[in-house]
């Protein structure tokens, strides 16, 4: 700790950081722009200007920048005097000349940087009297919208898409009054974090498309602390809400996960909870009906054997509930063939080592990465590996005495200093492209050079009989042995249960310096492990089960991939299937009732680490929607079963701990704490929103005991030291960078209420893991088919989210060139696989394992074969009819969106008279 | 005794006054076009609805009586999907006005707003909205933003330079 002077007075800052960053963690308001808490200064935009002063007796002082001055013991400085003040408002001036008179159509408005910037300064009357530049805006994809009139030249957007994200198709161009931040050319970005732009960008040059789409302003919207439900990492967003419906996804600062930042399948898949294929309606027989019909009392209510099959998309809750619904030995978890060994591999070696958390990961100073393409699995992780990447740098500009936060200095000596980035895997991604070791093979390889490499590193480690270590494994063992902090990742894309046994043993030979990160497919799936630990219902066994006897089927459907290839088949055989369903689909079941989506109730998830985080409502529940475990309490009661006596999820939580002691008080909320308001002070229309279908003003509904109210009645945001923020705001702060308001230092300690317990303590001690024979060698013909995931397009879900249909890849079949020339292909034709109905489009590419394919099949299709002998090639008839197919869906994909679009702003008018009235 | 006199003279010289009191509704007293009453939405020069859906107003409202949802038409414009002002609730403050940045809402001298039921004081976008300018003629929001509209590019805005050719050299 130093001590400085601020404006007279003396403050006690920690060492290492800038003035700027002390002012801010000390709550004082000093202006700023291209200074970004995890990217670093670079010193652009001078708005931090304040005055130095040598000593006491100095007057004068010097005007410096505050971001780019490390704080040193006994620094005085002036925040507040007469010339530093003027200076910050010239700056401003000077910003807002070509600045257009845009804010109230500008989706910013409301939550501006600029405009709290320009309150701040005191900034308030134009000077310049010239014309101002204009430009003209590129079309970006679905998913940002351009308005590059707005612009301040700060940088920001560059230095995010390119130095922190990597992504290259975003730069400056021109000079001056011309500098122009955008594309060569009009096209969708490329990166897969693009839409962080919108809250990079301090002003509106870029904003959220979908959200501009159907827009309110945040004072207008009602927020709630949520959780992505799109991959494992289990990042924190903020979901907000508008006359009924959700409107938008933000980041929510986690100091453990993602800090800043978030991946575009998170930020804009939400959607699909807005979507028309939601289920609205209890459905017997693909009729619709109502509870209390005879017929569906009587099906509902059938004695004989019930099965449960959960899935890894749904919360914790709902799949505890149907467990205890029917019986542990009735659940079946609902994964695909490969799954359960993964499921039980992965709990086993959450149990022996912790695993790195993403803030940890930024702390690497080498990585592996094994059979794993986490840019697509598990975007926000690979963000966090690439952080890590500049460690070497930062050391090295640390020994030239430059501070660790200056950017630019970093950037210049990063190409003689790379962090180590060791690659076993196949297939094209950013992460590969800046590997320093890479081997190009299949995931049995990997897994056998991850077994061998352990056993470089530590004689006891088991190595398969047969196989040798190639050179980069000695490479890759060199690297790691030398490393300080190693960090290993890898995950369940493969399928390949080998992959993670090879990185646990090259974690135990390492020791407790490297850490650990597995990916698991879902958001749930580590929690679904956790419920299962004490046996389970295999598919095969639900399969036999079927043909025995007459079995009754519930199942628990968020659409998750795994489990639809194996419900349709269950399906069929089972006598009646209640479906506890989220999205329409296809095919007939014996009724069906609608779950509430993740933005309408409240629950829990696990995440890859063993991290429990519960959502809270951001909107009500619509139709006969009610939360999954609610449906199974009744049906409970219906068939006198164990789980009848429970009222609320407070209970159901209750026994959710009691039966999993390790979950211990995680949702233990003090009942003394006042409730927080999820509406801001400022929320508009009360008394209008509802006058058109009543002029008597509701009372606000509120949860009993629920910890978070719809309401604007309740405790502030900023006065609820112990629960999550729903959104992030201080007066003055109207933007996301308030964060820093609740914030000691940056990704210093984390934010009140977000020290969640970890399900899985490390009670057992490490084991090493066999190589088995069946890891690899299995028999096949032909050629070896590895799967390949996309951003858009693997998950499900997001895929119900229009932006996101619209951008999904068609299923595509990647082959090196000389393969393709074998088999006489060209890239961009149409292949089938061995009489599969699916079309594919070839593609080439080097990083393809030799004897194999590369297959991305979109998660609404499916290619259920491994490996393949004989191809077909479309035709020009064939093809022309694959590509008016695609024609005609994206019509389709528009036109849903044009439909959806008027019935959202016929909605708004119409608010469900339930959410009216606050019956439930 | 001399007070009483002086009262009763003074009562009596009051019988030759002008009258204050006005023969309503027969007789309408003079409201200046600055009173605060009925609120209405304006137009611009060019006969558009002149309301871009900004939400000011409706977060300046001290009662939260004026809701709204924005839209964006074809044209570029953003305009109300619906607007509604619960006159039963509005206290004619006029703050809504003061926040307005482009003359929409404007109160008007119309202070004759009875109903024997509250729900139809309920007041819609069709119920608000005129076909003139109202008190402030002559101007045009669109032409003095950046953004680009149907009838207006990028550079052709008041006070615009034409678009910059970012590939040109010169600076």
């Amino acid at each position: 700790m130093v001590q400085i002077f601020i404006d007279k007075q003396a403050y006690e800052v920690s060492e290492g950081q800038n003035l700027l960053q002390a002012c801010l963690s000390l709550k004082l308001n000093l202006p700023y722009f291209c200074w970004h808490p995890a990217m670093g200064s670079v010193g652009a935009c001078r708005q931090c200007a304040v005055t130095q002063y040598k000593d006491e007796a100095d007057t004068r002082g010097k005007m410096i920048v505050a971001c780019m001055t490390p704080v040193e013991e006994g620094m005085r400085v002036s925040l507040n005097g007469p010339d530093e003040t003027h200076f910050r408002e010239q700056v401003i001036a000077a910003l807002m000349t070509h600045h257009p008179h845009d804010c109230p159509v500008c989706a910013e408005g409301g939550e501006c940087h600029l405009q709290d910037m320009t309150v701040m300064t005191g900034h308030y009357a134009r000077q310049f009297k010239g014309r101002k530049t204009s430009f003209n805006n590129q079309y970006l994809g679905p998913l940002i919208k351009h308005e590059m009139n707005r612009c301040i030249t700060c940088f920001r957007c560059v230095r995010f898409y390119r130095d922190y994200a990597g992504g290259d198709d975003l730069s400056a161009q021109a000079s001056k009054n011309h500098l122009y931040f955008g594309r060569q050319s009009d096209g969708v970005l490329e990166s897969e974090f693009a839409g962080n732009l919108v809250e990079v960008c301090p002003t509106g040059v870029f904003t959220d498309k979908p959200f501009g789409d159907h827009y309110s302003r945040k004072w207008d919207m009602q927020a709630a602390p949520s959780i992505c439900q799109h991959c494992s990492v289990g990042c924190n967003i903020s979901l907000s809400e508008r006359y009924g419906s959700v409107r938008r996804a933000t980041n929510r600062f986690d100091a453990h996960l993602n800090g800043y930042f978030l991946c575009d399948r998170g930020r804009y898949g939400f959607d699909f909870v807005n979507s028309p294929a939601r289920c609205q309606q209890i459905r017997l027989r693909g009729k619709p009906a109502r509870w209390q019909d005879e017929q569906l009392q009587d099906m509902l209510g059938s004695s004989g054997r019930w099965i449960g099959v959960g899935s890894s998309h749904a919360s914790l809750e709902d799949n505890f509930a149907l467990q205890q619904l029917v019986g542990a030995e009735n659940f079946c978890p609902g994964l695909d063939d490969a799954q359960p060994a993964l499921m039980k591999l992965h709990g086993e070696i959450l149990q022996q080592y912790p695993m790195a958390s993403l803030a940890e990961m930024e702390q690497a100073d080498a990585v592996l990465i094994l059979g794993e393409d986490i840019n697509r699995s598990a975007p926000r992780m690979a963000l966090a590996v690439r952080q890590a990447l500049l460690n070497k740098a930062r050391d090295k500009v640390e020994s030239l005495k430059v501070p660790r936060w200056q950017d630019a200095a970093v950037r210049q000596v990063l190409p003689d200093n790379p962090v180590p980035l060791i690659w076993f895997g196949y297939g094209e991604s950013e992460l590969q492209s800046r590997a320093l070791v890479q081997c190009l093979c299949d995931d049995q390889e990997a897994a056998r050079q991850g077994f061998l490499l352990a056993g470089l590193l530590s004689e006891e480690a088991p190595v398969p009989q047969t196989g040798q270590a190639s050179q980069q494994s000695s490479q890759a063992a060199e690297i790691l042995k030398n490393a300080r902090n190693p960090l290993l990742i890898g995950g369940w894309s493969a399928g390949n249960p080998a992959l993670l046994a090879a990185l646990a043993n090259i974690r135990k030979a390492l020791g407790d310096k490297a850490r650990l990160a597995i990916a698991a497919p879902e958001m749930n799936s580590v929690g679904l492990s956790l419920l299962i630990q004490s046996g389970y219902l295999t598919q095969g066994a639900v399969k036999e089960a079927l043909e025995q006897e007459p079995v009754n089927l519930l199942v628990l459907d968020h659409q998750s991939q795994a489990s639809q290839s194996v419900l349709t088949l269950l399906v069929k055989k089972a006598r009646q299937t209640v479906r506890l369903g989220l999205l329409e689909q296809e095919g007939s079941q014996d009724a069906l009732l609608p779950v509430a989506a993740f933005s309408e109730c409240s629950g829990s998830a696990i995440n890859y680490q063993g991290r429990v985080q519960s959502w809270q409502p951001a909107s009500k529940m619509t139709g006969d929607c009610m939360p999954g475990w609610q449906w199974l309490v009744h049906l409970a009661r219906m068939q006198q079963r164990p789980l009848a006596d429970v009222e609320d999820l407070g209970q159901l939580r209750h026994k959710l701990a009691q039966c999993h002691g390790q979950l211990g008080d995680v949702w233990r909320t003090d009942p003394h704490q006042p409730a927080v308001a999820q509406q801001p002070p400022r929320y508009s229309g009360r008394t209008a929103m509802l006058a058109n279908q009543t002029v008597h003003e509701p009372k606000p509904y509120q949860e009993p005991q629920a910890p978070y109210r719809q309401s604007m009645e309740g405790v502030d945001t900023r006065k609820c030291p112990t629960r999550p923020m729903p959104y992030s705001w201080w007066p003055g702060w109207n933007s996301n960078q308030s964060v820093h308001k609740f914030q000691d230092e940056y990704r210093g300690p984390a934010l009140p209420g977000q020290t969640r317990s970890v399900a899985f303590a490390h009670f057992e001690s490490s084991c090493w893991f066999k190589w088995r024979p069946q890891w690899s060698d299995r028999e096949q013909v032909g050629y070896r088919i590895l799967p390949l995931k996309q951003i858009f397009g693997s998950d499900g879900l997001s895929l119900k989210a229009p932006a996101i249909e619209e951008l999904h890849e068609r299923a595509q079949l990647w082959m090196t060139p000389q393969l393709a020339d074998k088999l006489g292909m060209q890239a961009g034709q149409w292949v089938q696989c061995d009489d599969q109905p699916l079309w594919m489009q070839a593609g080439l590419s080097e990083q393809v394992p030799e004897g194999c394919l590369l297959a991305y099949v979109p998660a609404d299709e499916a290619l259920p074969v491994t490996s393949c002998e004989r191809f077909a090639v479309a035709d020009l008839q064939q093809a022309e009819a694959i590509e008016q197919q695609h024609q005609g869906r994206m019509e389709g994909v528009r036109e849903r969106r044009q439909t959806r679009q008027s019935w959202l702003l016929h909605q708004d008018e119409f608010i469900p008279i339930r959410f009216v009235e606050g019956l439930n | 005794m001399w007070s009483q006199l002086v009262t009763i003279w003074r009562v009596f010289v009051h019988l030759f006054d002008k009258k204050d009191t006005v023969q309503y509704p027969e007789q309408k007293p003079y409201l200046a076009p600055r009173y605060r009453g009925r609120i209405v939405l304006t137009r611009d020069p060019d006969g558009d609805e002149r309301c871009v859906a900004c939400n000011l107003c409706a977060v300046a409202c001290p009662v939260d009586c004026i809701a709204l949802q924005k839209t964006e038409d074809e044209d570029g414009r953003w305009r109300p999907a619906f607007f509604r002002i619960n006159f039963s609730r509005c206290i004619m403050c006029g703050l809504c006005e003061e926040a307005c940045p482009t003359y929409a809402i404007q109160l008007t001298p119309d202070v004759e707003m009875c109903e024997y039921e509250r729900k139809n004081l309920v007041y819609e976008k069709e119920h608000l909205t005129i076909d003139g300018q109202g008190k402030y003629p002559g101007y045009s929001f669109y032409r003095k933003a950046g953004i680009a509209i149907k009838g207006k590019a990028k550079g052709e805005a008041d006070q615009e330079k034409p678009p910059v050719d970012v590939r040109s050299l010169l600076p």
